[in-house]
């Protein structure tokens, strides 16, 4: 079975043929007819923050809605995030591999390769039976990007791979998006610093949507009713990023069992997540 | 002549009543002893010969048999010293009385005729008076062992500091002091170390109320100088002080273990125990060719405080399942069967990875992410579902160091207090004692939820991704809550502050 299509083949995007290095062929696993799509890569450490795989599975979740392909790793963290993202609003996306399309690197990830294999699709430079060798995955970096109008960086670390990818797609005339981070937070850092050389940072995940020229759908949830108390300390959270337990209350001067009830109803209304003790909105 | 000597001889942690025979006949001099006594018994020949002489008696130049009867039990130790000196003596017609039937004596002797104080001497105190069959109901011990020896009431306890202060009892020459009995109210229930004194984290504090409250396990993860210690050693405060029968259980197994001295002569607070984590299995448990209690047994009415819970062997770990489910450990030697108490509070604490500042706010954490969850899956499984309430704290902030706000450990106790109340009228007549160990047909039971809490559960569960054994964890957690503020029900805002301590799985932020 021929599972690969080649530079000259049709279906070969014409995005990806621009870059100075484009495959010879990619092999695939999936329904080769997205590759078509209009795509945005989502990347970002493999070491992410709660905050930041919240963000980055939002992304992947909006871009799907408005019918925009997402692009990724499949490494764990970030890439992860954005890929469950994206299948769980019923999307497709696109994982880009740095082994052969028949290998699963990293094998915790098996679950969530299927479940791509089935609804979306699995591709690499390398044929199958490559292992996953640690200088393909740098180069992979430059088709994520090179398949994407545009690639966003959730949240990278200073020595993150995905400031390579960053750095392919500025090369490409790509745009660069970076989810601004605290100036304080270790796993904002590369973020940081790609939008202080250039980036666009993302404020709002809709502008991704609207710089390709597509409006973006609205989001149809209903506003959510909260109780005095709960509108103190959710009102509390969005003013100060992260938080603990005992920062919530020494402001709002609750006991602690009060506003720890308090925040696993936030938490299920989808306001608020918590991670490693803090709690930020999502 | 023969003569008899009543005494008792250690088994594990309890004792049982043995004789002490002499006879002495003519013959080439000679000193034997027989029984199944161990060296230390055999070594007593000369510590007893030299004590006799050094009191002012004579030691008969005679061929002397002890026997210490039953003499298929296995005997050791030190303390047969002053019964076996004791039986040569009234052999030899050195004492003047015919009521030493009713006497029993334990104590080592030195060779000046001192008497010395012995371990697990409250456990020969309540063999002597519990078995239907002994007739003692006077007995001589060590004066090092008085604070001890008080605990036994139903019973006339002396104090001797010497062989010669015996000798002049029975020839009544003095008189032997007899032991005070121990009264509860001379316990001093000061809390030594107060939780007021740590700031900030009210969060972990309040957790640990609950640990506390419900017997639920604890597990506090946070960097480096987050407070764990500190947390940990407050925690034996907070719990009700000890009852009459509590201390006589603790003081027992402190005394085969040779942990009573002069500072400590009683077990009057509640245990805390912190081993190194290089610990083995056997000082863990219990081992030895006649088992030693172990950590556990030693933790038992108490605390038992894990720190660097990853860095314990694993196979160490999974020791404990035992004890958490049954309060208890069952060792078996020499074809012996032992079951020491292990009832405590499990608290652990350990650093979220390897290098310890994975979340930290101010210092980089440079473990790479299969670091991280290799720290983490050490742990083994099985444990870490016995363990109900898992917490993460965080550095302290200045403002909340210099805060002058902070619960004490009195009020805490006295929460506590309620809850345990509660909990004791629910479970009396059942084999259990407290909400952590419900099983599920008791949280079927004692945790009747309400439509409203029912569904509220249901949007938790698919949320957070439980599973039945969370949940189950979930609800015993939540009847702990109820408790405390004295609620008959269990309420949405309990389930919902106990889903706040339940375990944050890896796998659990995706998939």
């Amino acid at each position: 079975m021929k599972n690969y299509i080649d530079k000259n083949s049709e279906i070969y995007p014409y995005l990806l043929k621009e870059i100075s290095s484009p495959p010879e062929r990619l092999y695939y696993d999936g329904d080769i007819s997205i590759i078509e799509n209009t795509a945005i890569g989502v990347v970002g450490s493999r070491k992410a923050s709660k905050y930041g795989e919240s963000i980055a599975k939002k992304i992947g979740e909006k871009l799907c809605k408005s019918e925009i392909t997402v692009v990724s790793g499949l490494a764990i963290g970030i890439d992860s995030a954005a890929h469950l993202g994206a299948l769980d609003a019923g999307g497709k996306t696109i994982a880009v591999l740095g082994c052969g399309t028949d290998i699963c690197y990293p094998a915790q990830n098996r679950r969530l390769m299927d479940r791509i294999r089935k609804e979306g699709l699995v591709i690499s430079e390398y044929p199958d039976g490559t292992p996953p060798i640690s200088y393909h995955f740098p180069q992979r970096n430059r088709i994520i990007s090179g398949l994407c109008e545009s690639t966003v960086v959730v949240e990278a670390g200073r020595k993150s791979g995905s400031l390579i990818t960053a750095e392919f797609a500025a090369s490409q005339g790509r745009n660069v998006y970076a989810v601004p981070g605290n100036i304080t937070s270790f796993s904002s850092f590369g973020t940081n610093m790609l939008i202080r050389d250039g980036a666009t940072p993302l404020i709002v995940i809709d502008d991704i949507i609207r710089d390709l020229g597509i409006e973006p759908k609205a989001d149809e949830a209903a506003p959510v009713k909260l109780g005095a108390d709960e509108d103190k300390i959710f009102k509390f959270i969005c003013r100060s990023s992260e938080v603990t337990v005992d920062d919530i209350s020494r402001e709002t001067m609750m006991s602690p069992e009060k506003i720890n009830g308090i925040l696993t109803i936030l938490e299920i209304k989808g306001l608020i997540e918590s991670s490693l003790g803090k709690i930020f909105v999502v | 002549m023969l003569s008899k000597i009543n005494t008792a001889a250690l088994s594990g942690l309890n004792a049982m009543p043995v004789s002490v025979e002499t006879d002495i006949t003519r013959g080439m001099p000679g000193f034997y002893i027989v029984g199944l006594a161990d060296v230390t018994i055999k070594e007593a020949r000369e510590r007893i010969r030299s004590a006799i002489i050094n009191s002012g008696y004579e030691f008969p130049v005679e061929r002397i048999v002890i026997n210490i009867s039953p003499a298929y039990i296995r005997k050791r130790g030190s303390y047969f010293d002053l019964p076996m000196a004791m039986g040569i003596l009234a052999d030899t017609r050195q004492i003047m009385t015919d009521e030493l039937e009713s006497w029993g004596f334990v104590g080592e002797l030195s060779l000046d005729g001192k008497l010395k104080k012995v371990d697990g001497l409250l456990s020969m105190l309540m063999a002597l008076r519990d078995n239907a069959e002994c007739r003692v109901n006077k007995i001589v011990v060590p004066a090092g062992n008085s604070e001890e020896a008080g605990l036994i009431s139903d019973m006339e306890v002396y104090a001797a500091e010497s062989l010669l202060e015996i000798l002049d009892h029975f020839n009544k020459n003095s008189q032997l002091r007899k032991i005070v009995p121990f009264r509860i109210s001379q316990v001093n229930k000061d809390i030594k170390q107060d939780f007021h004194d740590v700031k900030g984290q009210e969060e972990a504090k309040r957790a640990i109320m609950i640990a506390v409250a419900g017997g639920h396990g604890i597990l506090m993860t946070g960097s480096p100088s987050t407070g764990k210690t500190m947390l940990a050693e407050r925690i034996p405060g907070i719990m009700p002080a000890l009852d009459f029968d509590e201390i006589l259980e603790v003081t027992k197994i402190y005394s085969v273990s040779g942990h009573l001295g002069e500072i400590n002569p009683l077990a009057c607070v509640r245990p805390f125990r912190r081993p190194h984590h290089k610990i083995t299995g056997a000082s863990l448990i219990g081992g030895g060719a006649v088992p030693m209690p172990g950590e556990i047994t030693l933790a038992n009415k108490g605390v038992l405080f894990l720190d660097e819970f990853g860095e314990f062997d694993r196979n160490v770990i999974d020791l404990l399942r035992q004890p958490l489910e049954d309060k208890k450990i069952d060792i078996s030697r020499l074809g012996t069967g032992y079951t020491y108490p292990a009832d405590f509070l499990l608290v652990a604490a350990m650093n979220p990875c390897k290098c310890g500042y994975y979340g930290d706010e101010q210092r980089e954490c440079t473990c790479s992410p299969g670091e991280i969850q290799r720290y983490r899956n050490k742990i083994s499984g099985p444990i870490m579902d016995r363990i109900d309430i898992h917490i993460r704290l965080h550095n302290i902030k200045y403002e909340e160091y210099v805060s002058g706000s902070s619960l004490s450990s009195k009020e805490m106790r006295c929460g506590i207090e309620t809850a345990k109340k509660i909990q004791h009228e629910r479970f009396t007549g059942t084999s259990i004692s407290s909400n952590g160990q419900m099983t599920m047909k008791m949280i079927e039971k004692y945790v009747s939820l309400g439509e409203c809490e029912e569904e509220f559960l249901k949007d938790a569960y698919k949320k957070y991704i439980l599973n039945p054994r969370t949940l189950t964890k979930i609800k015993k957690v939540a009847r702990t809550i109820a408790d405390l503020r004295k609620s008959k029900n269990v309420e949405l805002m309990d389930l919902s502050e106990a889903i706040r301590y339940r375990e944050e799985g890896f796998d659990e932020k995706l998939h």
